[in-house]
């Protein structure tokens, strides 16, 4: 058991190691923020504001308005007349109209847009995993040592995913940081939630499936083709899980009351939450493909 | 008297080419323009959303030197290297031409517009995405990033070019699946026949399709780089 | 003890590469040698436990290779260099080492780093230890994969033509390596190269198409082949006639002929001492003459 743990370790620091010299997830990662910075610059720059009015804060007392100087830009925290109350709808009180935009942005971005792109990247990219070990015919070491199926298909998978969540931490930063200059402050909560509990486990699953269904392939070429077969698949898991995502922010509508103004919770919690419900049913599928694949090559050994 | 030397034609190993760049893609990229063909608002394009993407695959597919495992060999042949990537990219073209040909007669029956219309439809992009495959591959040494850059930039091309080109009108000779219709509506803003912004287009995709490929076979002629002996990559 | 029995091995697509082999391994060096597609690196990856038998039974220290249990059991025990070894190309030697240890079981970061830093030292490496593996010469892949065998204190060493491509001075350093650490342990060595066999094992087997045709000391070997080989200086042609040529010497006098057989007084030959070499080209030549006897007395043979 002991040897078993420090096994996996090893493979997995090493093989973090060696992709990291390999220059891929430098590749991987800088692409994936270029996109998204790409995406973001593509977007026509908005300036949310009703009138002049960004913010306004009914609820206090006495209540307040934020509003953006038309000349200067600058923004401006004053008394809010009864009129100036009036003119912006109920259900937008009390919540910035620009973190409401920036966030509903970062997390369209992420939450929707990035996922398509990580899916089609992952599947191709983690499917030479483990047939690159029988393309640098260093197989034959793993299986003359004592490293058990189990542990070597564990720790190859766990060092995949360990690259993945490593390139996606940065590109979370990094794109957090340029959003933030460029778009203006937004709510870090579900900027975080969308990284955490759609894109996270979204390219987990992917991964994971490219990883254990290209893990018989004898060569690099091979296991780009499995991945191609598996994109489908991926893509499909796409759509399930940015309809489910879309169909709980369009609910938000409905459930907008004159008691309960909108709120980013409103917006975005149900629909991350649901996402992410979801998600993790279809993280099961991998632990599914792992038995299959593990006891196919305990059979082999 | 002194030996002429005429300049040395070489063979071409057709076998190993077709071999190499698997036929079976050809039966793919023909079931899924049948499948295309099956909706009726894709009968259009069918073959340019099909081929580009199913030929520029197959040509990420085609070399990557860290993965050619008689590579040093191969680079030894007296033949000059270049040959091997000629070969391979010319039964890319059989194998996915003889697809789009059927395919265009097929789609010509069926939408009724002339073969013509389809063919420089379809073919340049297919040119260009091809030379873009063979270059992503060549350059990072691994086909999974030629892969990707074909697929990427296929779906981006789709989805997001003609938007870009709301914004930015004057870089429509990079629209891989440029339309006529866009023809139209940039005559407009440019001052200039449709067909000449078409044929421009048309021409200046499939130029970087063949740039991109002659770099590659220029490329081969560095055998050093080729190999990896500068140890830059794996 | 290694106890193989009537071991058998079919490839997919019906190539016999083993056929009803019976041994008995025990400490010390063993030398395995024949000729290309012998079935040597066949019967290596079988008792490493990386290929399956077709049929037989092996018992490496008791552990029945057969069941999943029994085989990891041995390759605990077991340091293995491939015939046809391949490196991680960005790591560096003492990295690729650091990670094969641990694969093997050795846990203890501090025994890790005394254990590599002696290998690396013993095959020369220590200089080139932090460079990528990408950047050795082949002679020093072969060092590192020899350096990977050694590690974790292996009761069982099998180590398939390890001194392929090492310039003489690191064979013969190898030699004694080996020599040195066949005390108390098992090592099968494979090679080409008969030389090394003599100077280090006590121990053959000699194999063809499959089947073990020799198992005894280098010594009975060399005497087998006493009185078969003969030097033969000649100006005239060739000698023919059911003599194997061992070598050819250009002198000023003539061409000077180390050969296999019995000249018959037809040549102006004089008797020498055998190598092994010669004792193995003797022994080959012998299961040749059996082959075609074999072939003219059965007149349907059937093709291996
Ligand atoms: N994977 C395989 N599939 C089918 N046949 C194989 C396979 N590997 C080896 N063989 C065949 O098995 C026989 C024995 O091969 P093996 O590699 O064991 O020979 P060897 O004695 O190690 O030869 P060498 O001295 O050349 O290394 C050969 O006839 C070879 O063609
Ligand atoms: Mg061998």
């Amino acid at each position: 058991m002991a040897l078993a743990l420090s096994q996996t370790a090893a493979i997995i620091r090493y093989e973090l190691l060696m992709a990291w010299r390999r220059r891929a997830l430098l590749v991987m990662g800088g692409f994936f923020l270029v996109t998204l910075i790409g995406f973001t610059a593509m977007q026509p720059p908005s300036q949310p504001a009703i009138g002049d009015i960004v913010e306004v804060n009914a609820s206090a007392n006495p209540p307040t308005i934020t509003r953006r100087d038309a000349a200067t830009g600058e923004l401006i925290v004053e008394e809010a007349t009864e009129e100036q109350i009036q003119s912006v709808p109920q259900a937008l009180r009390d919540i910035s109209l620009i973190t409401l935009s920036s966030t509903q942005m970062v997390v369209m971005l992420v939450a929707i847009i990035f996922p398509v792109l990580v899916a089609i990247t992952v599947v191709v990219f983690f499917a030479e995993t483990i047939p690159l070990d029988r393309q640098y015919r260093i197989r034959e070491l793993f299986n003359s040592a004592p490293v058990s199926s189990l542990v070597y298909l564990g720790s190859k998978l766990l060092g995949a995913w360990a690259a993945l969540a490593i390139t996606l931490l940065f590109v979370m930063i990094g794109f957090g940081i340029f959003a933030r200059i460029t778009l203006g402050a937004f709510d870090l909560t579900y900027y975080l939630q969308s990284w955490l509990l759609v894109v996270l486990p979204f390219s987990l699953t992917c991964t994971g499936w490219s990883v254990l269904a290209a893990s018989g392939a004898g060569s690099r070429r091979k296991a780009i083709l499995i991945g191609l077969v598996l994109l489908p698949g991926a893509l499909l898991l796409y759509t399930l899980i940015s309809v489910q995502f879309w169909s709980e922010v369009m609910l938000v509508g409905s459930r907008i009351t004159p008691q309960e103004p909108l709120t980013l919770t409103m917006l975005f919690g149900a629909a991350i939450s649901q996402t992410a419900a979801i998600q993790f049913g279809f993280l099961i599928s991998v632990g599914f493909l792992f038995l299959v694949v593990w006891a196919w090559s305990r059979m082999r050994a | 008297m002194p030996a002429i030397s005429f300049p040395h034609r070489w063979p071409v190993a057709w076998h190993m080419a077709f071999r190499e760049s698997s036929p079976w893609f050809a039966a793919i990229s023909g079931a899924a323009l049948l499948i295309t063909m099956l909706f009726p608002d894709l009968r259009s394009r069918s073959l340019e959303l099909v081929l580009p993407l199913a030929a520029g695959i197959q040509a990420a597919l085609l070399f990557s030197p860290d993965d050619e495992p008689a590579l040093e060999t191969l680079l030894a042949a007296p033949r000059p290297a270049p040959y091997l990537i000629y070969e391979r990219l010319a039964a890319v073209f059989v194998i996915q031409g003889a697809v789009g040909l059927a395919g265009t007669v097929l789609a010509s029956v069926m939408v009724n517009i002339a073969p013509l219309t389809l063919l420089v439809g379809w073919l340049p992009p297919t040119i260009a995405i091809m030379g873009l495959g063979l270059l992503a591959t060549f350059v990072s040494r691994r086909s999974s990033a030629g892969v990707l850059a074909v697929i990427l930039v296929t779906l981006a091309m789709l989805a997001g070019a003609d938007l870009l080109l709301m914004r930015f009108p004057a870089l429509f000779p990079l629209h891989f699946f440029f339309q006529p219709v866009f023809a139209q509506i940039g005559a407009e803003y440019f001052g200039a026949a449709p067909e000449l912004l078409y044929a421009i287009n048309r021409i200046v995709i499939a130029l970087l399709g063949v740039l991109a490929m002659l770099r590659v076979m220029m490329g081969m002629r560095n055998t050093e780089a080729v190999l990896g002996a500068n140890h830059k990559t794996d | 003890m290694i106890t193989i029995s009537h071991l058998t091995k079919t490839y997919r697509g019906g190539v016999k590469a083993i056929d009803g082999v019976s041994l008995e391994i025990g400490t010390g060096m063993f030398g395995l040698v024949g000729p290309n597609g012998a079935g040597k690196t066949t019967f290596m990856r079988i008792i490493a436990g990386l290929l399956k038998p077709t049929a037989g039974e092996i018992s490496v220290f008791g552990n029945n290779l057969r069941a999943y249990a029994g085989k990891q059991a041995a390759k605990a025990q077991l340091g293995y260099l491939p015939q046809d070894l391949g490196l991680y190309p960005n790591l560096n030697a003492y990295e690729f080492l650091d990670y094969m240890a641990i694969l093997k079981g050795v846990t203890s970061s501090a025994d890790r780093k005394r254990q590599i830093d002696m290998l690396l030292e013993q095959v020369r490496l220590t200089d080139a230890a932090k460079r990528p593996l990408k950047t050795y010469s082949g002679g020093m892949k072969r060092r590192v994969g020899i350096a990977q065998a050694l590690l974790g204190n292996p009761r069982l060493i099998i180590v398939d033509e390890p001194t392929a491509g090492l310039d003489p001075e690191e064979r013969i350093r190898f030699r004694n390596l080996l020599a040195d650490a066949a005390a108390g342990r098992t090592i099968i060595l494979s090679t080409h190269i008969v030389e090394d066999i003599s100077q280090s094992c006590n121990d053959l087997a000699a194999m063809r198409g499959g089947k073990v045709i020799y198992r005894g000391s280098p010594q009975d070997l060399i005497a087998q082949a006493r009185g078969s080989v003969w030097m033969i200086t000649t100006q005239a042609e060739r000698p023919n006639g059911g003599l194997t040529i061992v070598s050819t010497l250009q002198m000023a006098n003539g061409v000077q002929y180390r050969v296999l057989g019995n000249p018959d007084g037809r040549y102006d030959a004089s008797p020498v001492e055998p190598s092994l070499e010669d004792g193995y080209m003797w022994l080959m030549a012998q299961a040749n003459d059996q082959l075609a006897r074999l072939a003219a007395s059965s007149p349907k043979r059937e093709t291996a």
